[in-house]
């Protein structure tokens, strides 16, 4: 059976004294979000047990990005 | 009734602080960087012999990841730890070091220059949500920051986060001047 590698965490209001290490798959709730414009591409992976994050990861691209003017005067 | 009205009037508090710009991260090319572009400050990449000076050796480049509620943005001049995520859940603060293979270049009539590699981090816990990377140049006594770049709010728990740079050309590379 898949297990998902968890660390212990102490935030969403998962209880400090229950440590999760690995935990079946089955039993998390897995999504993926998406967000795709003019200025990144992003993938977020998440994993809820019980309605709680115990997991979540983003991968960002960035496409478009600063940039600044040059200008060169005339003499006149 | 009281806290019904808090649970509705906070989220309300918190986007107009947004709107209002009081708390956001701003894209930008640092307005003090410009003058130290000018002035020779930041070495993105070595170049060859000249007449007045040689800059044979690269300068290191950072990247830092920034809370969505902090205020970075074209005011800024040195990176500091105002707003940075906490040195917690594997994140260290003044960020990472970008991978600078490739040296600026032009495309056209637009010079650009990208890191050469993605910034990651692994197994991080973020500190909160965060939309902001600073880029600055380390090897500057004083951590000149030289741009803002954002994206949409994250928040990272035990997994890895990458930031993947832009394909470098003269429309889409980190740094243009165009």
């Amino acid at each position: 059976m898949a297990l998902t590698k968890i660390i212990k965490l102490k935030r969403n209001g998962w209880p400090e004294d229950e440590p999760m290490t690995e935990i079946e798959e089955s039993r998390l709730e897995y999504s993926e979000h998406v967000i795709d414009n003019d200025d990144e591409h992003t993938v977020a992976r998440e994993w809820r047990l019980e309605g709680k994050i115990v997991k979540r990861g983003a991968h960002v691209t960035l496409k478009k990005n600063v940039v600044a003017a040059a200008m060169a005067a005339m003499f006149s | 009734m009281r806290r019904i009205l808090q649970f509705i009037l906070w989220p309300l508090a918190a986007y107009a602080e947004r709107v209002l710009l009081l708390y956001a991260n701003t894209q930008a090319l640092c307005t003090a960087a410009k003058v130290q572009f000018l002035n020779g400050s930041h070495a993105f990449g070595a170049q060859a012999a000249n007449g007045t000076r040689t800059v044979t050796t690269k300068d290191v480049f950072k990247l830092a990841l920034f809370l969505a509620s902090a205020s970075r943005g074209a005011a800024d001049t040195v990176y500091d730890t105002t707003g940075e995520l906490a040195g917690t859940g594997n994140y260290t603060q003044g960020g990472v070091t970008l991978t600078n293979a490739t040296a600026p270049t032009n495309d056209g009539t637009t010079a650009h220059w990208t890191p050469s590699a993605s910034a990651s981090w692994t197994n991080l816990t973020s500190s909160g949500a965060f939309d902001a990377a600073v880029l600055y140049n380390d090897s500057a006594t004083a951590k000149n920051e030289v741009s803002v770049h954002t994206f949409s709010s994250q928040s990272i728990t035990a997994a890895d986060f990458t930031l993947t740079m832009p394909t470098n050309n003269g429309t889409t590379g980190l740094i243009r001047i165009a």
